[in-house]
């Protein structure tokens, strides 16, 4: 194979792959918007809210509430992706350590089997370590590293699982 | 044989219709008989199963549709008809599906089946698979409601807050159901609004259920404030009846005031659905501050055979756990993480599990500041955790052993809000007078009461009011708002800690008689070893009526619990600006427990002349 062919084909490869994460991201954003939780979680703004008397998603129930409405929401999914989202921060704490309570219930969402879960840990664990290592990590907002880990969790769950 | 023609048929057909009809219908008007004949309209289930407020003659629930018939707002007599009929279908089918209120209303017809033994009912309906999906009826085991506690970054949460948990079976709490109740505030609502409001109406509320995750995130990783987790002994039939019965309120408004009928009054309606004696809900205070229902609860317990509380556990905030966590480490990982805090890089060599050791800890420790900034935009930490991260991260996995904390004492060891007190004042200035003393508060979270908050403060409304040797009664002074709040808790090896401040604005005796307004704000650092905090501080005051304006009064403070007492003891430099005197002043005040609701109060001080004071207080 000559040198000009091996460089088309890595650059098509790299093409796919990039065109592929784009639409994975792009199915994490589609999540928050067709299941109601941009409404919940407000993708721009870090901070939790501190009036935590007020009651601001009342009657909204999609997610929260294990009834689901769109079929596009059914199944773990969308239950995946708040949690991630909430969460992020201690999963960052609990994937780097490789164990945790908060790394434990995203096993338990994705309902993989029990014995799958230490081989999603070691990949999973993986894939974050390059994602820390992404210049200008620290930068992204809570909603794009939310979205890299749905992403990278996706793509490691078997056809076992129920995500 | 007759033959059937087709009119035969549907003549047939329409009266075996018209008889199951009529069948049905006989069955209903027993059913509405025996229902008013038993006065179910009238029981007190029935009546908070519809949140009925019979001093208001109508339901506390504001939405309609949360009624059956349109005079069920404030008929429950018409509710429950209306309740009976709509149980059975339109038309006499066996092979048609069952009524759908049941799926919409299981509460009702789970109290209602009980006296009435409802035809071919079944409380796991299959039909009704969106309750079932929500209710997790077979994976829920008990019931929790947790106290969080107070916080003083939100004036709506300053006195706590109360949520209710599903516990499931899984070891995996954070996907337990919850159930939260607050106000429906509008965005950006001006403060004296939103006082307003709060306290004399205006706002609707309501429950709503998220995953425990959520509420984990808020209060304890957010505000960093502590719960207590109380579980609670329910029979099987009482905690499908609460399920079902948040199924059904779920969503629905009710109206919302802070004082009386909070998160907390809320949560008490939904459990006394359960509880015959109304005491969880019975208001004889002036407010029902959250802490009100766990000194019920608490009640329940002692009083019910079987208990209330099958048992109760402590939730440390993150801060706490982070504490925890870092007086955990030996001496050179303690040293490696103050080395490494500025630069988030381990400059020292480490073994590998010394080096993990520390490197979980400055992980914890870079969320808890980038969370203490309140920034998002501020990436300090969160570049110190990505160094932290990316070298755990080269680091193999690794079990923790688990963060130990010291529990707090749960509220039911602590004492009811509202203080009562009755005792005697003896003075002496020029001369000796002796007085009676009667004090009164309705919050009185004071710092040697058994429910301080960690020698902290919290007191609305201190009225203490004096009768002479002359029969003469006058207010000595009132403190409407005092507060204390703690720096936060040491942190070992950190810099940069916050300092705790207190303010307090009060009325006092004035030297031209009557009161006169006085205004302290302070900040202080302190040291906690075991039982005893060691303050150091300064406050400012501005008192009108009294020989000058402006005061500075830096101070050394010690703070002491014990089991059955709390010491407080303040040493006191009084700086008069206008007279450019000091003074050294004293204050000590010590509260003896005799049990919650019994205690001893000594006070001494002698600011301006020499008092002591000796007062029996009750708490309720």
């Amino acid at each position: 194979m000559t040198m000009k062919k091996i460089k088309y084909l890595i650059a098509a490869a790299a093409i796919i792959s990039m065109s592929n994460a784009q639409a994975d991201n792009r199915e994490f954003a589609d999540i928050y918007t067709e299941c109601g939780l941009g409404a919940m979680i407000a993708p721009n703004n870090e901070a939790v809210a501190a009036v935590t008397n007020v009651t601001w998603d009342l009657g909204t129930t999609a997610i929260s509430s294990n009834i689901s409405s769109p079929d596009a929401c059914q199944g773990g999914k969308a239950k995946t992706a708040a949690y991630i989202h909430n969460t992020y921060a201690q999963l960052e704490a609990d994937l780097a350590k490789g164990e945790g309570e908060h790394l434990a219930t995203l096993l338990e969402i994705t309902g993989c089997d029990s014995n799958k879960h230490n081989e999603i840990v070691y990949g999973l664990r993986a894939d974050f370590a390059e994602t820390v290592s992404t210049y200008g990590y620290e930068s992204q907002t809570r909603f794009q590293k939310a979205g890299a880990l749905h992403n990278q969790l996706s793509q490691r769950v078997t056809s076992t699982c129920t995500i | 044989m007759i033959a059937v023609t087709p009119k035969l048929f549907l003549c047939i057909l329409l009266a075996s219709m018209y008889s199951g009809i009529a069948a049905a219908n006989s069955v209903l008007e027993e059913l509405i008989e025996k229902s008013l004949s038993l006065n179910l309209d009238g029981h007190p289930t029935w009546h908070k199963i519809l949140h009925y407020n019979p001093s208001k003659n109508r339901s506390n629930i504001l939405t309609d549709s949360f009624f059956i018939s349109h005079e069920g707002n404030r008929d429950p007599r018409q509710e429950l008809i209306a309740t009976l009929r709509a149980y059975f279908p339109v038309q006499s089918d066996e092979n048609r599906p069952m009524s759908l209120a049941q799926c919409e209303y299981p509460a009702r017809f789970l109290w209602l089946n009980q006296y009435l033994h409802l035809p071919n009912y079944q409380f796991r309906n299959p039909q009704c698979e969106n309750f079932e999906k929500w209710a997790m009826l077979d994976e829920v085991e008990s019931i929790s409601v947790i106290m969080v506690s107070g916080y003083f970054g939100n004036p709506a949460s300053t006195f706590g807050h109360t949520l209710l948990k599903f516990n499931s079976q899984n070891n995996v709490r954070y996907l337990d159901l919850t159930f939260n109740y607050g106000a429906l505030v509008p965005e950006n609502e001006p403060v004296i609004r939103y006082i307003y409001r709060g306290i004399f109406g205006g706002y609707e509320s309501g429950f709503s259920d998220g995953y425990y995750y959520a509420q984990d995130m808020v209060y304890t990783r957010t505000e960093f404030r502590d719960m207590w987790d109380y579980e609670l002994n329910l029979t099987d039939f009482e905690r499908q009846l609460i399920i079902s019965h948040l199924w059904e309120i779920s969503g629905k408004k009710f109206d919302y005031y802070f004082l009386t009928k909070n998160c907390s009054f809320r949560i008490a309606e939904v459990l006394a659905i359960t509880d015959e004696t109304n005491y969880l809900t019975t208001r004889s205070r002036l407010w029902y501050a959250p802490i009100e229902l766990f000194n019920r609860i608490n009640d329940l317990d002692s009083s019910r055979k079987a208990g209330y509380i099958n048992k109760i556990r402590f939730i440390p905030s993150s801060e706490r756990l982070l504490n925890a966590r870092l007086n955990g480490l030996d001496s050179i990982e303690l040293k490696a993480f103050s080395e490494a805090l500025v630069s988030g890089v381990i400059s020292t060599p480490l073994e590998q599990q010394r080096e993990i050791n520390v490197l979980n800890s400055l992980i914890e420790y870079y969320e808890f500041k980038d969370i203490s900034l309140s920034d998002p935009d501020n990436v300090k930490y969160k570049t110190l955790k990505r160094k932290a991260l990316h070298r755990r991260l080269q680091l193999p996995p690794a079990e923790e052993n688990p963060i130990v904390t010291n529990a707090l004492p749960s509220p039911r060891k602590t004492s009811p809000p509202m203080m009562f007190a009755a005792g005697i004042n003896h003075a002496t200035q020029n001369k000796i007078t002796n007085s009676a003393n009667i004090r009164f508060s309705p919050f009185f979270y004071d710092s040697v009461s058994l429910n301080s908050l960690e020698g902290g403060e919290l007191v609305i409304f201190d009225a203490n009011i004096k009768i002479n040797e002359n029969n003469s009664v006058y207010i000595n002074n009132i403190d409407l708002i005092r507060l204390r709040k703690l720096p936060n808790s040491s942190l070992v090896a950190a810099k940069g800690k916050d300092l705790g401040w207190s303010a307090k604005l009060s009325l006092e005796s004035s030297i031209n008689g009557g009161l006169a307004p006085s205004l302290a704000m302070g900040m202080f650092d302190n040291l906690s070893l075991k039982n005893t905090n060691y303050s150091y501080g300064i406050d400012v005051l501005i008192k009108q009526g009294s020989h000058s304006t402006l005061y500075a009064e830096p101070y050394l403070a010690l703070h002491h619990s014990h089991e059955k007492y709390r010491i407080w003891l303040k040493l006191i430099n009084n700086y008069d600006f206008e007279h450019q005197k000091s003074t050294g002043i004293a204050d000590l005040k010590l509260g003896y427990f005799f049990n919650p609701t019994r205690a001893l109060r000594v006070e001494i001080g002698s600011r301006e002349e020499i008092q002591l004071t000796i007062l029996y207080q009750l708490f309720m």
